[in-house]
């Protein structure tokens, strides 16, 4: 065994530091510096780790230790195994397109206090994260999306994420609250003892444990809303609105096994949500737009228990409390107005007014886009994020 | 828009947990065969609150669900829920022998600052099966994060 062990950690070794070579080889972008240091970082640590493996086992410790010396090779091994397929992709591409969305999520880390230190790269592939803080984040978007601005507010959206596991202990917190009470409303009046009644308390269950995931879908598109103001409901609606007929109804196996509330349910909380933020016009023409598609699909809402009106007051002041935990910046009146962006402004100033450009003048919106986004590029980064919040608690 | 950020989430917390007991596991061991390593001795510190902590979200969530009429375990993630019943599977099935599986959590995390001979040799046998639970979850994390081999 001691053979195979000493074999196995000089592999990961020199794994690990071909990876590392690799990595600091690679001319990064400079909104991927950081992000590149934390990925080297936790390299060197596991190479760090393969090293006192190697030592134990030239000491003849694993006499004593055979188990742990063989769990932690394996545990480095699979560590390794990420860093080398999912999280140094992002800095081994070098994507000069990789800009823009570096930049949007850049500035969105900077103005929070919990996550200003979190380095985060890009990927390709539909919207996702990857939210373990203290550990690089990775946020995942589609090719063509990367590209331009209008989508950049979905960001928002998988921020509320990592805004998630930064409280985790505190939302969860809420979100049983959240679940009990749903729990309490789905009690019937009174109890039989049959097949039937034993179905329907394991339906009830199934309805209830499924919360846990949509409150915090939910909380997300709260935060996306928060954060971006109309801009995320234009790329919320636009972006989700016609992509498939699950999106407006499932049936009742299918929402079991759901990440996510039915979009037509999130549009729903979204229009009201923005409602109340003062953004009626965008909210009324969603609300408009979801209705015409399920008339046209022959759709007509339900939710089959998962979601009643009578969830709603609960729904809401859980999402409210979460929000108060949460913190997230607040788009301003400045932010939605119309007017030309220049530096002094925030980027949901900038996607704000892309939406906008693109609303008024489909046809001239490329060009726009093209100069708003080389412009944002040439801004020195440090002028960029300068709403470091750990400065305001200074003050 | 998927969810797989409860896996990566997952994965993360069982690579930190398996860390954690491996250190403090081999402390323990050298410890009792009188060997000293101060390097692991103050690393395996820091595995003591890792685990303490772990521990509670652990008894938290064993508590709901180990009622005597089985109830939903409530604002604990999907994948953290998965963990505790299969640690309330091999409670209940004597699947294991260590005192992690037949006393109370709490005991357990008293155990972890003990300097008692006869507690420290407990503790080597709890984080022995421990390890083994955490090393069979953290498996199906793989096979989504990295699609299994």
């Amino acid at each position: 065994m001691r053979t195979i062990l000493q074999e196995s950690n000089l592999d990961l070794l020199s794994e690990a530091e071909r990876l590392i070579t690799a990595l600091t080889d690679t001319l990064v972008v400079p909104e991927l510096v950081a992000y590149r240091d934390r990925v080297v970082q936790a390299c060197t640590d596991m190479r760090e780790q393969v090293h006192h493996n190697l030592r134990d086992l030239e000491l003849g410790r694993d006499d004593i230790l055979p188990e742990e010396i063989l769990s932690e090779t394996q545990r480095l091994t699979l560590g390794l195994r990420l860093y080398n397929r999912r999280l140094a992709g992002p800095i081994l591409r070098g994507l000069e397109s990789d800009r823009l969305s570096l930049r949007v999520i850049g500035w969105l880390h900077a103005v929070h206090k919990e996550t200003v230190d979190v380095p985060a790269a890009v990927s390709t592939e539909e919207f996702s994260i990857w939210p373990a803080p203290p550990h690089p984040v990775v946020y995942f978007m589609p090719a063509s999306a990367q590209c331009g601005l209008l989508y950049q507010p979905l960001f928002f959206h998988e921020f509320g994420h990592l805004l998630y596991a930064c409280h985790k202990p505190e939302m969860d917190n809420l979100v049983q609250d959240l679940q009990t009470e749903i729990a309490e409303l789905l009690e019937p009046l009174a109890r039989r003892n049959d097949i039937h009644a034993q179905a329907e308390e394991r339906q009830r269950i199934i309805i209830v444990l499924t919360w846990y995931k949509w409150a915090q879908e939910l909380f997300c598109d709260a935060i996306g809303l928060t954060i971006g103001g109309t801009a995320f409901i234009h790329a919320f609606n636009r972006y989700l609105r016609i992509s498939q007929r699950t999106e407006y109804h499932c049936s009742p196996d299918e929402l079991g096994l759901r990440p996510h509330p039915v979009t037509w349910l999130r549009a729903r909380l979204l229009v009201r949500r923005a409602r109340e933020l003062g953004c009626d016009t965008a909210a009324d023409a969603m609300e408009r737009q979801w209705a015409t598609i399920a008339n046209t699909l022959g759709i007509a809402e339900d939710y089959y228990g998962f979601y009643e009106d009578e969830f709603l007051p609960l729904i809401w002041q859980t999402l409210d409390d979460m929000l108060v935990e949460a913190e997230p910046y607040h788009f301003t009146e400045q932010d939605l107005r119309n007017e030309e962006w220049d530096h002094g402004f925030t980027v949901v100033h900038l996607l704000n007014q892309a939406w906008h450009q693109f609303q008024t003048d489909m046809d001239s919106y490329p060009e726009w886009e093209h100069q708003a986004v080389f412009d944002l590029l040439r801004i020195p980064l440090e002028d960029l994020w300068t709403g470091d919040p750990r400065a305001d608690d200074e003050t | 828009m998927t969810a797989d950020w409860l896996t990566f989430q997952s994965f993360q917390r069982s690579q930190e947990v398996l860390k954690a007991i491996n250190t403090l596991s081999a402390h323990l061991k050298l410890t009792l065969n009188g060997i000293a390593d101060e390097e692991l001795s103050q690393a395996a510190s820091q595995s003591v609150e890792a685990l303490r902590a772990f521990l509670n979200e652990l008894e938290a969530a064993a508590r709901q669900a180990d009622q005597t009429e089985p109830a939903p375990m409530l604002g604990v993630d999907p994948r953290l829920q998965q963990l505790v019943r299969s640690y309330l599977v091999a409670r209940h099935h004597r699947r294991f022998r260590s005192c992690l599986f037949t006393e109370p959590i709490s005991d357990i995390k008293a155990l972890l600052t003990s300097n008692a001979r006869d507690d420290q040799e407990a503790l080597v046998k709890c984080l022995a099966e421990l390890r083994v639970l955490v090393e069979e979850h953290i498996y199906d994390d793989v096979d989504q994060i990295l699609d299994a081999i």
